[in-house]
């Protein structure tokens, strides 16, 4: 019994205490309030390595500033881990070490009288504020048309923790209500083009920065201190444009003026020029097959020649008179002989006449039956007697040509500026010597087959 | 007679007792003097190693920089010492650069090299201890001296001026820094090795 009394006096003894416990329940939702009334930011300024870095906090609630509230720092030191009160300024609470923690999380607690009524960690490289850019510099380019920003930071020397940025540059004409444009860059110097600007107008810049790359964080720094500057007037690039569009559109006409006149002249004029034909001996044969001309004679008549000095060659038996010329070999062909009006003994010896490259060049042709100017070259197709023999010769005149359809042996070579002497149709001396006269009129009364050439 | 002798015997002389008696009460001091007085050696995983990476570009690099700067001392000979013998950057990068680290950190505190060097001394192995997590420092107390070799603890005279300087503690300064001057090089190449080694899994 008595075991049992205690037992129960034991058990509601518990009961009741762990009632008073729960009912600080409303106290906790009042701290709460409070607790939202203290809340402060903190942000922290790094230097270069060996120097002081600061640390700045402050209520979001200015009117807290004059109560008796104070901001205790803990773990923020590389040494033991140690708390240090953050110095009271007018408007915030400061401290300044060179022996901050970069690696640890550090801890702020509000403290009111002796409770704690808020706090927060942080790590001092997720809350920084770079400095404000300063030096900022502008210069206008006149090639360029544009204007060039400089500026410097602290964050640029070699030893800062913080060395990656980004830089906000804010620009709005002066006295204008307008809003503030805004120009994202990552390097100490921008590009503002002038077309962009209002002429003869003045401008207002300022530069701020924030913590670039992935491993600093934190806010963005102040502004800069404000910089003018005035744009000029812009007559020069109407000018310009007047000056480019008269230039562009002449060179346009000009060029389809250029395209109509060669498609016109394209044929007669231009490819003869550029791309000449060559000459296709086919083609000129074809010419020269057809009827001569009219007032082109091709007769051996020798009254065609009455002007001209005309000295017999009754025969090529003679070597010396055969030196003044190129030595011809006559077919032994009796009619083609007649038609040549040469002797029909001709010395057994064929001699050949080698077959000459003719030039591209045309001899001035005959006109009208004036042959002093003019030369008559003669090839005479050398044939062997006995391919004579045994293949059948089929001439052609053609021109005072002769021409053998014996391709095996025919060396047919023209026009080549060769000038032979005319053989006189004297057949009743066969064997004379060709006068030594021939060789000095070799030069008269020729005609040359390139007179008869034609150019298609 | 016999039955006191007996119990006596039981009591004091029984084999088993004294080997009770010594286990439990004579080796583990034996072994705790025994054990070797280094850092404990601590492993990093793979996946933490770009996170080290980016610590060591960000807040060691420079630093080092700044500390080899600092001890550009060209007197210095390429003599071994005896904090670094037995230990090499070929085995195990991490249990160097923890053992180098620890030894520079004691050096903070020697008063015979001057204060701007003991602060990057102290920056130094305060951000690299941080970043290998998991790696500490043995204390060891009373053995600083024989820990710094020629970084001892130059006790004020009151008598001595503090300008002046003798001989032997300007001989004992420059080897100091020779001293640091060899472990910083050591531990920034081991750094580079550990370094590269991560980057190439």
């Amino acid at each position: 019994m008595t075991v049992l009394s205690t037992t129960i006096g034991i058990i509601f003894f518990l009961l009741h205490s762990s009632s008073g416990e729960s009912g600080c329940g409303k106290d906790d939702g009042f701290e709460d309030e409070e607790q939202d009334d203290y809340e402060f930011t903190c942000y922290s300024q790094l230097q270069g390595h060996g120097q002081e870095h600061t640390l700045t906090c402050y209520f979001n609630n200015l009117t807290l500033h004059s109560n008796d509230l104070e901001l205790k720092l803990c773990g923020a030191f590389m040494s033991e881990p140690q708390c240090e009160m953050m110095i009271k300024r007018e408007n915030d609470y400061f401290m300044k070490s060179r022996s901050f923690s970069l690696i640890n999380t550090c801890e702020i607690n509000v403290i009111l009288g002796r409770s704690k009524v808020n706090y927060k960690s942080f790590k001092i490289t997720k809350i920084v504020k770079p400095e404000a850019p300063f030096d900022l510099n502008i210069t206008y380019r006149k090639a360029a048309n544009d204007f060039v920003l400089t500026f410097s930071t602290t964050h640029s020397w070699n030893d800062h923790y913080v060395k990656e940025l980004i830089h906000d540059i804010a620009y709005h004409q002066e006295k204008s209500q307008s809003d503030w444009t805004h120009i994202r860059s990552s390097y100490p110097h921008i590009t503002l083009l002038e077309r962009k600007l209002q002429p003869n107008s003045t401008y207002e810049v300022k530069i701020r920065s924030f913590p670039g790359g992935e491993y600093f964080s934190g806010y963005w720094s102040d502004w800069s201190p404000t910089v003018y500057f005035r744009t000029p007037l812009r007559p020069k690039a109407e000018e310009l444009d007047f000056v480019m569009l008269f230039i562009i559109t002449l060179s346009f006409s000009s060029g389809i003026l250029g395209i109509v006149v060669i498609c016109l002249l394209w044929e007669k004029r231009i490819k003869p020029v550029l791309w000449p034909n060559l000459p296709d001996h086919k083609t000129t044969l074809e010419q020269l097959c057809r009827k001569p001309q009219k007032n082109f004679s091709n007769s051996f008549n020798p009254e065609c020649f009455l002007d001209d000095k005309i000295h017999k060659v009754d025969g090529i038996q003679s070597k010396e008179e055969v030196e003044g010329f190129l030595q011809v070999s006559l077919p032994q062909d009796i009619n083609a002989a007649e038609k040549f009006g040469l002797s029909p003994d001709w010395p057994s010896e064929n001699n050949i006449i080698p077959p000459v490259a003719f030039g591209g060049n045309s001899p001035p042709t005959c006109l009208d039956g004036n042959f002093n100017t003019c030369d008559l070259s003669v090839l005479m197709a050398s044939k062997s007697p006995n391919q004579q023999e045994n293949s059948k010769n089929e001439a052609h005149s053609c021109g005072g040509l002769l021409l053998s359809s014996d391709s095996r042996n025919s060396a047919l070579v023209f026009p080549f500026p060769l000038k032979l002497g005319v053989l006189s149709p004297n057949p009743t001396a066969p064997g004379q010597p060709i006068n030594a006269d021939l060789r000095l009129s070799q030069e008269e009364a020729y005609v040359t087959m390139s007179s008869f050439y034609q150019n298609k | 007679m016999l039955q006191t002798v007996w119990i006596k015997r039981t009591a004091s002389n029984h084999p088993v007792t004294k080997v009770f008696f010594r286990s439990i009460f004579g080796i583990p001091p034996l072994i705790l003097v025994l054990l070797p007085v280094t850092s404990s050696d601590c492993e990093i995983e793979e996946k933490n190693k770009t996170i080290i990476m980016k610590d060591y570009i960000h807040l060691l690099h420079e630093g080092i920089e700044i500390l080899e700067k600092a001890i550009n001392f060209a007197n210095c000979s390429s003599k071994e010492y005896s904090s670094l013998k037995n230990h090499t950057c070929d085995d195990k990068e991490v249990t160097f650069i923890v053992h180098v680290t620890c030894k520079l950190k004691q050096l903070v505190k020697a008063n015979n090299i001057p204060e701007n060097l003991s602060h990057s001394l102290e920056v130094y192995s305060h951000h690299a201890l941080g970043i290998l997590k998991g790696c500490k420092c043995d204390e060891v107390n009373g053995t600083e001296k024989k820990a710094g070799g020629p970084c001892f603890f130059v006790e004020n005279d009151p008598n001595k001026n503090p300008g002046e300087k003798s001989a032997k503690e300007q001989k004992k300064e420059r080897k100091c820094k020779c001293l640091i001057k060899k472990m910083v090089s050591d531990v920034k190449n081991c750094w580079r090795k550990f370094l590269m080694t991560s980057n190439g899994d």
